[in-house]
């Protein structure tokens, strides 16, 4: 490859949170340019982004179904190679759908559309073109997940018993969505989130990195949800208690209200022979603990010969 | 979010190539793990409404 990937993105204008975190992540590897967007569904603030990136005028639409379009219309050398979209929940599915009917492939956040009929059409979908959907399950991508993946995978730790992961957060510790937080106001709104407020938000990446990291599939649940903000239309608190299909027992906490917290996913894990630890916090550091040892402090990029994967031996996160 | 920017390049380039992607670059998630988090969404709202203890995870369109 001999250029850029050229990127087109739905939503994630100036007034988005999201959107930002995106471009930093798309540039932090040098292979990824911001070439087009519909960034807003306000013409003000979609214009006005573009400029900020600076974006050309004529590659700066104010839907999605201009960009699509108009993109797919331009010679192959100038045309965008993937859509990303960034938008709120409700807005995944149609942009999504019609980038792949296009030829582009796809990067959407998640939870990956509104409903799951939604998600199943998507599958259809990707299936027919044959493009790719990526999803931003991004805890999965960090190296020593990867790294305690492979670990479980070698039977390191032996038989799977146990699972713990915890995500709380802090910033829905108010009614912030009637406070003018845009970010708040829609995942807090069921017609724009879905039926699920901080389970579908943060639950989905702690249910996620489960399954990842232990190779289990989730078999049977038992859930509390609480909307514990007095006013909140969905939850934004609740713990699951998990079976996973090999056998292990697992608890799922997420919370948005837990307040004074940041972004504190946690997931542990344990085996016959012992357990692993990786915090979202130290996202470079992997536990590993022994029933009949000490506690080693694995790194990613760490010269320990052939003990990490090749993957977290030769990757290090930057943020 | 560096790594899902990192491994789908990876993969659109070697499409667009025409080689083939690593396993390790293939490791990214993609609509199946969409489909099991819509899922979870569904099964989780359906056991905090329900009094039986256990609630089956199933992907029911």
């Amino acid at each position: 490859m001999n250029r850029k990937l050229r990127m087109g993105m739905v939503g994630g204008g100036k007034d988005a949170f999201i959107g930002a975190i995106h471009r930093f992540a798309a540039n932090m590897d040098g292979l990824i340019e911001v070439a087009a967007g519909a960034l807003s569904i306000n013409p003000e603030i979609a214009v006005d982004s573009g400029k900020s990136l600076f974006l050309p005028a004529d590659r700066t639409y104010l839907t999605y179904d201009e960009m699509i379009t108009k993109e797919a219309a331009l010679p192959a050398d100038k045309r965008i190679d993937f859509v990303t979209i960034v938008t709120p929940n409700f807005a995944h599915f149609a942009p999504a759908m019609m980038a792949l009917d296009h030829g582009f492939h796809v990067v959407i956040e998640k939870p990956i559309a509104f409903t799951l009929d939604e998600a199943l059409q998507l599958k259809k979908k990707v299936e027919e073109t044959g493009l790719i959907l990526c999803l931003t399950h991004t805890y999965s991508g960090y190296p020593m997940v990867k790294q305690a993946k492979a670990m479980v995978a070698d039977g390191v730790l032996g038989k799977i018993r146990k699972v713990w992961v915890e995500y709380p957060q802090g910033w829905l510790s108010k009614l912030s969505e009637r406070e003018g937080n845009a970010q708040a106001a829609w995942r807090t709104d069921p017609k724009k989130s879905g039926k699920a407020g901080c389970m579908g938000d943060i639950g989905t990446h702690a249910a996620h990195l489960s399954e990842y990291i232990t190779g289990a599939k989730i078999t049977h649940l038992c859930a509390d949800l609480n909307a514990l903000v007095p006013g909140r239309m969905l939850d934004d608190d609740g713990g699951v208690l998990l079976k996973f299909d090999n056998g292990a027992a697992g608890v799922l906490m997420a919370s948005q209200v837990a307040a004074g917290e940041e972004n504190a996913l946690k997931i542990r894990i344990y085996g016959e022979k012992g357990g692993l630890e990786w915090a979202q916090h130290e996202p470079n550091t992997l536990l590993v603990k022994w029933l009949d040892a000490p506690t080693q402090i694995l790194r990613a990029g760490g010269n320990y010969g052939d003990r990490l994967s090749s993957y977290a031996k030769n990757s290090f996160c930057k943020n | 979010m560096v790594i899902v920017y990192h491994l789908m390049p990876k993969t659109v380039s070697a499409r667009i190539d025409g080689s083939t992607p690593t396993k390790e670059e293939l490791d990214f998630p993609g609509v199946e793990d969409g489909i099991r988090g819509m899922a979870f969404i569904d099964n989780v709202v359906a056991s905090a409404q329900s009094d039986i203890k256990w609630t089956e995870y199933v992907i029911n369109s």
